[in-house]
């Protein structure tokens, strides 16, 4: 890194760390470094010990699609007998895995697959698929959804069951002792680097908002790829200090904003210029999303228990009170005018219970909603001018909402 | 003052000019849509009607799905929005507004100013449409300005399971083919229909007065089958086509109105 | 009517009628009954408890309240489920029990709570790290939970050995289901692909012990038949479940005969028994441990295209239907493999894609047909 990037917009140091990340990782990949596939909140401080490249579909997923090469993968996968029905990620993580190549470029192929199922289980049978297809062993952290406000202590002991059995398999995988020393230190890192990623998007909070909040899902890359090394804690403070330095100066992403918004769920890759376009036209800015929040993720780093509580602490693998609990809060503490919902094909943890929190939430805060349909990788299930009539309906409620008063 | 709405959908245009926002002066319906010469026939066709101008008209706001490619209008506003106004300037008591499009299906929750409260559509799906209705009709060999009469005659409605438009057009089919009348079979689609709107519906919650409008609500077949599926009354706008189009001319005055009161 | 014949008249009467079985049970015992959602939750915790478990697979119903919470690609199972929860089907249940088997029966559980309630909604989690040591232990520990949470419902302590004593039962049930799918391999003219059906799903609405006295009936006056001569296709048939009753009719309609099941709701629940143990709690932890082949149950090795052609060894059958269930994520990623190593055997199959509430049985009619000939013609 050299000091150029100092000055450089968190927005294009972001792009570098990535285009930088993905070198390094087939460049060691080529030395012999282990590759692990991994998915999106994992608790990978444990590979980030053992030294091992991570790789997350996921990402490389969305970024292929950003790059609007997901139907080339989509069209493999679906060839190959995936319905059309599953998880798009999973189907352009299955194309690619074919096609060795995409849009968004090459990643190294896995010497083993670490699949936790916090946020879903399709990611499970994924990564089923994967260890079979590539004949790789596959590390499973299975992080039991809650059904009750605090996790169940047999559960937590269920979870330190795992984590020990995960370290005697990355030993027999890497041939070596599970580095303990550096394993802490991970620990520390992460929390550290979790700790500015919340501080950073909480200042979303000011008025006017300092951030457009659609850059996240960029930022996200460094806290999904990196937590728990240094490059994240490096990134994540020099975005925290440039979001300070605006909040300081009052400025704000759109100077006279009129809107703000917030968003749930995973937005559509292909087209996110339709989603900034039709914010930014308004005046609106988004302000907070259920999503990003995500990976916030602090813990106790001398005691795995508490790690374990909270990598099962997403929402997905949550009641509904607490994701209720959770939108109302943000809607309040962001002063969020409006929420955009994501029925998202892909994600069925998600869309089953949208339509009753989507009611919930205007009831309780009175805010207005919008629930848009789309696929996170699949453009086929999504319809611009549809996007468009219902965001056009949202902002006008709102207007209303606010003539009323 | 004189202000125009119009409702560009996906398969007709519709025009409506107002006076003071309280009179309809003249209004017009041409079966053709959007990416057509509609809008620009129904623009002419109005404006004849009332016999003016394009000067003589103050502002314009277009909605509907082709909304955005009406050369000439002042602003576009979602249809949503317009129908709610459109619907609460014809009948005042409306809380809940069911539009049946040609390609989308919208339930409306609407306060006593006519403001909407919150609104659900149909997913990227024809099923429930004006169009689902448009292909049932090709297979029956009739147009769909007649299923309703056909429905009338129906004795006994056929299920129609499917609410695919795809498979439903096979089922409606097979039922022809299994020696099924085709009164019943439409009574069977209408029912399907319902079903599927209702399903809507329920989702936002259905406050009386409950209203349908666009052009379906002028087919008695559907609207009797959905208040037997929501067991309740359900009113059909007195111009069901033409809501959007007023709504769109109502809130074209209330934008002139708010001007003035900004400049004063 | 033949011996036989009546035993399956009534297993087919409970099969469709679950509501009068749990009002019945009610009745003459005063019990409660308690729901339990597909697919893997030990019915044992409930039977200890001295109550009637009842199995909630969904079942025929035109959908009408259920879009108010699901959108239109759930699967028709839970569908089904939440158009009954929301209609008052399931009122006689004191207690409804969900397994967290996939994304949709994640979320399913916390929208009942929702719908009804006033019925207590047991959300049960169980592990995909089934095998190791700290796995059997959290399966033991879950289910101890359920207990507990059942307990409450009826007031009464379940001992270890009320549930050593319902494992004993529900492993008899479970050998007499295997044996019965054998036996019945050779009387494929009485036993249909419906009459199959109808014993495997009775054994939802009754209580084990007594379906185990006419499952053994019925296998004991089977057994007293000549072989049947059947000149149809016999088949293997992998998936979630083999409804609707139209659906099955077709199989018989077009010739098939069903000579084993990897149905979830069919053999998948009985073909593992629970091992030994003085902890009845563990022995449902190992019998988890022990058991391969579901796409809800964790299998990195993909175990279940060779298990399949273990079945389609065992039974000499002709090929392979793939009942996919739409919508059913765990099935649809399980496919590809299942395809690829049918093909590599050598054995044909059938994809064929259904719904608890079928669209349309013209495409599956001309499918069910277009299979019978290919199998037909490869006998030649």
């Amino acid at each position: 890194m050299t000091d150029t990037t100092q000055v450089k917009a968190a927005k294009d140091v972001v792009k570098d760390l990535q285009a930088e990340y993905y070198a390094e990782a087939n460049r060691a990949h080529e030395e012999g470094k282990l590759v692990a596939w991994v998915t999106s909140i994992a608790p990978r401080e444990f590979l980030e010990a053992m030294d091992i490249v991570t790789i997350y579909p996921e990402n490389h997923a969305a970024a292929i699609a950003a790059k609007k090469g997901s139907m080339e993968m989509l069209d493999i996968a679906e060839s190959m007998g995936y319905s059309i029905d599953i998880c798009s990620y999973a189907r352009v993580n299955l194309g690619y895995v074919e096609a060795g190549d995409s849009a968004a470029g090459k990643v190294p192929y896995p010497d083993l697959l670490f699949c936790c199922n916090n946020i879903c289980d399709t990611v499970t049978k994924w990564y089923e698929i994967l260890s079979r297809r590539l004949n790789v062993p596959l590390i499973m952290i299975d992080l039991p959804f809650s059904h009750f406000d605090q996790p169940q202590e047999h559960t937590i002991d269920y979870i330190v069951g795992q984590f020990e059995n995960a370290i005697k398999q990355l030993e027999e995988i890497t041939g070596k002792p599970f580095n303990y020393e550096k394993f802490q230190h991970c620990l520390e890192l992460s929390n550290q680097a979790s700790t500015l990623w919340k501080e950073s998007f909480e200042m979303g909070k000011n008025k006017p908002c300092p951030f457009n909040g659609l850059d996240y899902f960029n930022y996200m890359a460094q806290i999904v790829c990196s937590r728990g090394n240094e490059k994240a804690v490096y990134f994540f403070q020099l975005l925290k200090d440039e979001i300070a330095a605006k909040v300081a100066a009052g400025e704000g992403y759109i100077q006279d904003e009129q809107y703000r918004i917030l968003w749930d769920g995973i937005p559509f890759w292909y087209n996110l210029r339709v989603m900034a376009k039709s914010l930014k036209d308004r005046k609106a800015v988004q302000v907070a999303s259920t999503y990003t929040e995500n990976w916030a993720l602090t813990y106790d780093t001398t005691d795995l228990r508490s790690m374990a509580k909270a990598y099962m602490g997403n929402f997905t693998n949550r009641e509904f009170e607490f994701r209720f609990n959770n939108m109302c809060r943000i809607i309040r503490e962001y002063s969020c005018d409006g929420v955009i919902l994501h029925s998202n094909r892909s994600c069925k943890n998600q869309d089953f219970a949208m339509y009753e929190l989507a009611r919930q939430v205007t009831k309780a805060t009175g805010v207005p909603v919008a629930i848009v349909d789309g696929d996170q990788d699949d453009p086929r299930a999504f319809s611009e001018a549809q996007y468009e009539t219902r965001i056009q309906a949202l902002f006008e409620m709102i207007d209303q909402r606010r003539e009323a008063k | 003052m004189f202000t125009m709405g119009i409702d560009i959908g996906s398969t007709s245009s519709k025009a409506a000019i107002m006076e003071d926002g309280s009179k309809i002066v003249a209004s017009c319906v041409i079966p053709f849509g959007t990416g057509t010469s509609g809008p620009q026939r129904v623009i002419e066709d109005v404006l004849q009607a009332a016999d003016m101008n394009r000067d003589n008209i103050d502002y314009i706001v277009a909605t509907g799905y082709g909304r955005r490619s009406i050369p000439g209008a002042d602003e576009q506003i979602s249809e949503i929005t317009c129908h709610a106004r459109g619907v609460h300037f014809l009948l005042p008591s409306t809380r809940t507004i069911i539009d049946i499009g040609g390609q989308d299906v919208k339930v409306i929750r609407v306060d006593e100013n006519g403001a909407v409260m919150n609104f659900v559509m149909n997913e990227k799906c024809a099923a429930g449409t004006g169009r689902f209705l448009e292909v049932m009709a090709r297979v029956l060999e009739c147009k769909v300005d007649e299923l309703s009469m056909l429905s009338n005659q129906a004795k006994q409605a056929v299920p129609i399971s499917s609410t695919c438009t795809v498979f439903a057009e096979s089922e409606v089919i097979s039922q022809l083919a299994a020696g099924n009348s085709r009164e019943d079979v439409v009574a069977g689609i209408h029912d399907s229909v319902a079903r599927r709107v209702a399903s809507l519906g329920k989702r936002v919650g259905l406050v009386p007065d409950v209203v349908m409008t666009g052009g379906v609500a002028q087919n008695e077949g559907v609207v009797k089958a959905m208040r037997q599926e929501l067991k309740t009354e359900i009113k059909t706008s007195p111009l069901p086509q033409l809501t959007g189009a007023i709504g769109a001319a109502l809130l074209a005055y209330q934008k002139v109105q708010k001007a003035k009161q900004a400049n004063d | 009517m033949s011996k036989v014949e009546e035993i399956l008249s009534e297993l087919g009467y409970v099969a469709h009628h679950p509501a009068r079985m749990v009002e019945q049970w009610k009745k003459e015992t005063g019990g409660k009954a308690v729901g339990i959602m597909p697919i893997h939750c030990a019915e044992e915790v409930v039977h200890a408890a001295g109550m009637l478990p009842v199995g909630m697979w969904g079942g025929q119903t035109s959908i009408s309240l259920a879009p108010e919470y699901l959108q239109s690609f759930c699967c028709s199972i839970m569908k089904a489920v939440m158009e009954f929860t929301m209609s008052g089907a399931y009122k006689n249940l004191d207690a409804i029990i969900c397994p967290e088997t996939c994304d949709t029966l994640r979320v399913i559980p916390l929208m009942m709570r929702k719908a009804i309630p006033q019925t207590p909604i047991i959300g049960v989690v169980l592990p995909d790290n089934r095998k190791i040591d700290a796995g059997i232990k959290y399966t033991a520990a879950e289910y101890r939970s359920i207990v507990k949470q059942l307990e409450q419902i009826t007031g009464n302590p379940v001992k270890d050995e009320d549930l050593q004593n319902s494992v004993e039962i529900y492993n008899e049930h479970h050998a007499a289901m295997m044996e019965f799918f054998k036996v019945a391999v050779d009387h494929c003219d009485i036993i249909t692909p419906y009459n199959r059906h109808m014993v495997i799903k009775s054994s939802y609405f009754m209580p084990k012990e007594k379906h185990t006295v006419l499952v053994k009936a019925l296998i004991d006056e089977l057994i007293k038949l000549q072989p049947s001569q059947f000149k149809g296709h016999k088949v293997v048939v992998t998936g979630i479940m083999s409804e609707p009753d139209e659906l099955l009719e077709m199989f018989g309609k077009y010739g098939y005969a069903i000579v084993a099941d990897d149905l979830a709701q069919g053999s998948r629940q009985f073909r593992t028994p629970a091992p030994a143990d003085d902890d009845p709690y563990i022995r449902l932890g190992k019998r988890l441990a022990n058991f391969e082949g579901c796409s809800c149950v964790y299998d990195p090795e993909k175990l279940r295209g060779k298990l399949l052609k273990q079945l389609v060894d065992e039974t000499q059958a002709d090929g392979v239907v793939v009942l996919m269930m739409k919508f059913c994520d765990p099935e649809e990623y399980d496919y590809p493999f299942i395809k690829q190593d049918l093909e590599e055997a050598g054995i044909p199959h059938l994809y064929l894609e259904i719904e608890q509430q079928m669209e349309s049985s013209e495409q599956v009619q001309t499918r069910l047909q277009a299979f019978a000939e290919l199998l037909e013609e490869r006998k030649n």
